[in-house]
């Protein structure tokens, strides 16, 4: 065992590492795991031996795959119903050409100009489609677009974009048996009957010290990653369908929310992006850039190419046209575990991995910037009366009468 | 004539110290004290990340908008506090455009060359973008 808490002191202290430098540098923590992670690879692999990290113990893979599971259920559950279906058929159709034009782009960007194999094409198609909700919503908010009707409907495509690359990422790679049969059936029971059990059952045996809610989730999220498995897919599927199913009731209990994050940002995501970081390859991006930047720019041109007309055909003005374009071209946390499911499943090997790392990265960066700088739709701001969507984006907290936050 | 006064609060001394002021200030001429405080997120921002983020800051200035409202009371000066999310410097010009907010109040931040480098100063660029008179105030100005 004490090779096993080594290890976990180890992992323990690059995340504490990582966490540090997020702080002092205001960056994201998965972001700065996932660099802590490459650096970490790069200098004790070097110095000692790359196995002393243990990236394939068994323990660990557990550990950082849990984390996958409980973080994509935990975005799955900050879709807010009520928004979505009032916005769902906007939603969709921006949602669905912003997943496929990317998804099918890239595959060919990736089959043509890379000349990468069918699959580990597909797979490149899948990593780039994503669209991050969190660097939409976090815009959104700034300025108070996510009280607009505007805002609205693109937070909800957003999810949609997801939900297309989840479902893509679950069902491709998956060898189509009546194995994969038996899943989506038992997917579809589950996920009906998840919102009409859970609160009565939590009703019931819930608020406890025992942490009954918790074991119960785990229990489906592992139930459902074990039957998607066995099936030839893939856990996050059924995790982030469970999360938007059940966002109108778990997804409100906020004190149950914030023990589930205390659990994944604690213990179990720093596994997985360390890990995943572990596995970018410096040297295979030095010595062939040319392949990130052509992923980076198939991805950008790709949702220029879906994303801007669908807001046009939706009447979108000039401005927020160019703007959702650039916002919905994000994407960090579904590019990464799509990326390592390729990894980790040999559809493709190490350097396409850190090209597609690396292009993912980028995506969650460099659009929000252009956005910002230059297309942000300042008359919504503040020409309140035109748009006739109330007040201006604040997250207001009044001393005497604290507001509920709001939710995605 | 100052009729509005806008405070930007990180909980900071040098922020205690620019409310402290302001109250003197909102007392003399009578004025509304507005209390900003800006959550700004990590870049880029991730999901589930984002929201705990968003929760845990604002419980935390709750807290602490509770102490400013007391100091306040005392004084006999109005406080109106709220929370925001974005970049600061943005975030506090809007406040002062939304408002008419005649002087904003800051406190002076202290930070090192990489800092400042790295993140650069808040005050300066609120000094450089303000249509209203800003005053900075410096930390030691309540020990005098």
């Amino acid at each position: 065992m004490t090779e096993v808490w080594t290890m976990a002191a180890l992992w323990v202290g690059l995340a504490l590492i990582a966490t540090l430098f997020s702080i002092w540098f205001r960056i994201a923590t998965a972001l700065s795991e996932i660099i802590v992670g490459t650096v970490a690879q790069l200098i004790i692999g070097a110095l000692i031996g790359s196995a002393v990290l243990g990236t394939k113990e068994p323990w660990i893979v557990f550990l950082s795959g849990t984390g996958a599971i409980v973080l994509t259920f935990l975005a799955g559950a900050e879709l807010d119903p009520v928004v979505f279906k009032a916005k769902w058929k906007e939603a969709s159709f921006i949602g669905v050409i912003a997943f496929l034009t990317p998804f099918l782009g890239c595959a060919f960007v990736a089959y043509k100009f890379l000349h990468w194999s069918i699959m580990a094409s597909w797979l490149a198609g899948v990593a780039l489609s994503t669209t991050s909700v969190a660097v939409v919503y976090a815009v959104m908010l700034e300025f108070g677009l996510n009280k607009t009707n505007f805002g609205k409907a693109v937070l909800a495509a957003c999810f949609i974009n997801d939900l297309g690359t989840v479902i893509a990422l679950g069902l491709i790679f998956s060898p189509f048996t009546v194995k994969t049969l038996i899943f989506v059936l038992v997917s579809v029971v589950v996920f009906i009957a998840l919102p009409w059990l859970t609160p009565r059952f939590f009703k019931h045996y819930g608020d406890r010290p025992s942490e009954l809610e918790t074991k119960y989730l785990l229990l489906f999220l592992f139930g459902m990653g074990a039957l998607a498995s066995w099936a030839g897919s893939e856990p996050v599927l059924p995790a982030y369908m469970i999360g938007m199913v059940l966002a109108g009731t778990v997804g409100r209990d906020h004190a149950l929310i914030r023990r589930l994050r205390t659990l994944t940002f604690g213990l179990l995501t720093p596994f997985y992006f360390i890990r995943a970081g572990s596995f970018v390859s410096v040297p295979s991006l030095m010595a062939a850039p040319a392949a990130f930047f052509i992923l980076f720019a198939g991805k950008m041109v790709t949702k220029t190419a879906g994303v801007y007309p669908a807001t046009k055909a939706c009447k979108y003005p000039e401005k927020e046209a160019r703007y959702t374009t650039l916002l919905m071209s994000t994407g960090l946390t579904f590019g990464s575990i799509s990326a390592l499911f390729g990894l980790t499943h040999g559809v493709i090997n190490q350097a396409q991995y850190s090209y597609l790392v690396a292009a993912v990265i980028a995506s969650a960066v460099i659009p929000t910037l252009i956005a910002n700088a230059w297309y942000l739709p300042r008359h919504l701001i503040f020409a309140q009366k035109e748009i006739n969507l109330g007040a201006l984006a604040e997250h207001s907290v009044e001393v005497t009468e604290p507001k509920k936050e709001e939710r995605l | 004539m100052i009729q509005r006064i806008l405070v930007p609060y990180n909980g900071a001394a040098s922020a205690d110290a620019a409310f402290n002021f302001a109250l003197g200030l909102a007392k003399t001429y009578n004025s509304p004290v507005y209390v900003l405080a800006v959550i700004q997120l990590a870049e880029p921002p991730m999901e589930v990340e984002t929201e705990a983020i968003i929760e845990n800051s604002t419980q935390h200035y709750q807290k602490l908008f509770g102490e400013l409202h007391k100091k306040a009371q005392a004084a006999g000066v109005t406080v109106h506090a709220s929370v925001v999310t974005g970049h600061p410097e943005e975030q506090i010009l809007m406040k002062a455009e939304k408002e008419h907010i005649d002087v904003i109040i800051m406190g002076h931040q202290t930070r090192g060359k990489f800092g400042r480098w790295f993140i650069g100063s808040v005050t300066d660029r609120v000094v450089d973008h303000a249509q209203c008179t800003v005053i900075v105030v410096k930390r030691e100005h309540t020990k005098k």
